[in-house]
């Protein structure tokens, strides 16, 4: 019976993730609309430079031991909810940088890169403290990032995909353990926090680059009657006739539009 | 206390042969590097690495270098390359000057090729600090376009991968080929990027 159970529990790290694939290909495939969520969840939760620093940490934990393992989880849950709760605190912090906003996922991918890094014996120390601040660091990206005004669903929906990516690899890995992995963890966590270097000098060092540039000249805007006349229009032709001004336009006649109809801010 | 050593002291005539048909086959200029024009995401930063004769060669040696030498070095090059590569990078990024970078990649490709030629087995600090000083070069070279970049995190990352990638081909190039003929068939490979180094530095 504990055999059998312990067969079937292999399983799961492969089914949640095969589940959640099979969910966001229905989603990109086969709805014929997709929500504010749905859009979210796959240009932002699911953007590489966001999943790339969790996949790392599910690395580290597949490769720790039981208790760094339950640790870890903890500790991502316990900075996963206080990135969400204390984004003002968080942001506090990082009063001095400049574009703080765009430095979270180089952050997350250098201190996961780090905990993957670091020698074996020093890694039980080093891989929860990593995943307490890269669960800090997506939460808080998950509420900067967060295009609805406040609803709930999103933060929520966000942190689920989180945790499942986190999960997903971290059990498939386990099943699937080798003793060469340890050394391909050390690679990753290379390429982690070379990817994390290079991304986070970039922001740097356009944030810098753009504070650096002279501000655009102020134009005022020029009156109707001042404009020097367009050749392509005839003369004694009011160009105004046939290019409706668009704030009038709701009065001209025509088919009845709703009430703060924009036909600019159509697809 | 562990030394540098040469092993053989000469190059097999079907090394020089093998060597100057892999030079001919490489037709394409250098052009891995100070690409002109905007560079894009992802796909931009992954291609680039593997497009350019010359990083992917360094690439490669770096991994067939590491896997000829054996035990920790099999890792320890490539997790060191990437890390002291974004030294470069930021660098390149910050614009600060550099000169003689091409020719500091050029040389790369040939002194990566000669330690494999000649089986050169230095300690691994020695190994390290090598690759250190050519993992700048490479970085610089890229980083340099970087800012340009419309998404600067996925062509971080297309290029980090695209790296990482062609450095683990040359660990399984070269841990398949030393199980052959003690090893040989890596000599001729190092023999060939010498030569490519060779081309790189005249060109």
């Amino acid at each position: 019976m504990t055999a059998a159970l312990s067969t079937k529990a292999r399983w799961i790290g492969p089914a949640l993730a095969f589940a959640g694939v099979a969910a966001i290909l229905v989603v990109v495939f086969a709805l014929p609309a997709r929500s504010l969520l749905d859009w979210w969840i796959l240009t932002t939760v699911l953007a590489p430079q966001q999943v790339l620093p969790l996949i790392g940490l599910a690395i580290a934990l597949a490769l720790a031991g039981r208790g760094v393992l339950v640790g870890g989880l903890v500790a991502f849950a316990l900075g996963l909810t206080g990135g969400l709760a204390g984004e003002a605190v968080l942001l506090g912090f990082a009063g001095g940088l400049p574009d703080p906003a765009g430095l979270i996922t180089p952050a997350a991918s250098i201190v996961v890169g780090l905990g993957l890094l670091g020698p074996r014996v020093l890694r039980a120390g080093l891989v929860p403290v990593a995943a307490l601040i890269a669960g800090g660091l997506c939460g808080l990206f998950l509420r900067l990032s967060d295009p609805s005004l406040r609803d709930p669903a999103f933060p929520i929906a966000g942190a689920a995909v989180v945790c499942w990516i986190v999960l997903a690899v971290m059990l498939t890995l386990r099943v699937l353990r080798r003793r060469w992995f340890d050394v391909a963890g050390r690679i990753a966590g290379s390429w982690l926090v070379a990817i994390g270097l290079m991304h986070g000098g970039a922001v740097i060092a356009r944030a810098v680059r753009m504070e650096q540039m002279p501000p655009e000249p102020q134009t005022q805007p020029v009156s109707p009657a001042a404009r020097p006349p367009d050749p392509a229009v005839p003369p004694g032709v009011d160009p105004g006739s046939f290019f409706p001004d668009p704030d009038t336009a709701d009065a001209l006649p025509g088919p009845a539009r709703p009430r703060g109809f924009d036909p600019a801010l159509q697809p | 206390m562990r030394r540098s050593r040469l092993k053989g002291g000469h190059v097999p005539a079907s090394i020089i042969a093998l060597s100057g048909l892999a030079v001919l086959g490489l037709s394409a200029p250098a052009s891995a590097h100070i690409i002109q024009g905007g560079a894009g995401g992802f796909t931009s930063g992954f291609e680039h690495p593997l497009t350019g004769a010359d990083h992917f060669l360094a690439m490669f040696a770096v991994g067939l270098w590491g896997a000829q030498m054996g035990g920790r070095p099999v890792w320890s090059l490539p997790v060191a390359f990437p890390l002291i590569m974004v030294v470069g990078g930021i660098m390149g990024i910050l614009g600060v000057p550099m000169i003689g970078i091409e020719t500091g990649i050029a040389l790369s490709i040939l002194a990566l090729g000669l330690a494999i030629a000649f089986a050169w087995h230095p300690p691994e600090w020695g190994a390290l600090a090598l690759i250190a000083i050519f993992a700048i070069c490479h970085g610089y070279a890229h980083g340099a376009e970087l800012p340009r970049a419309a998404d600067p995190a996925d062509y971080a990352i297309g290029f980090v991968l695209a790296t990482g990638t062609i450095h683990l081909i040359g660990i399984g190039v070269g841990l398949g080929l030393q199980r052959i003929h003690e090893g040989r068939f890596s000599r001729v490979l190092g023999a060939a990027i010498a030569l490519g180094g060779c081309y790189f530095l005249v060109t």
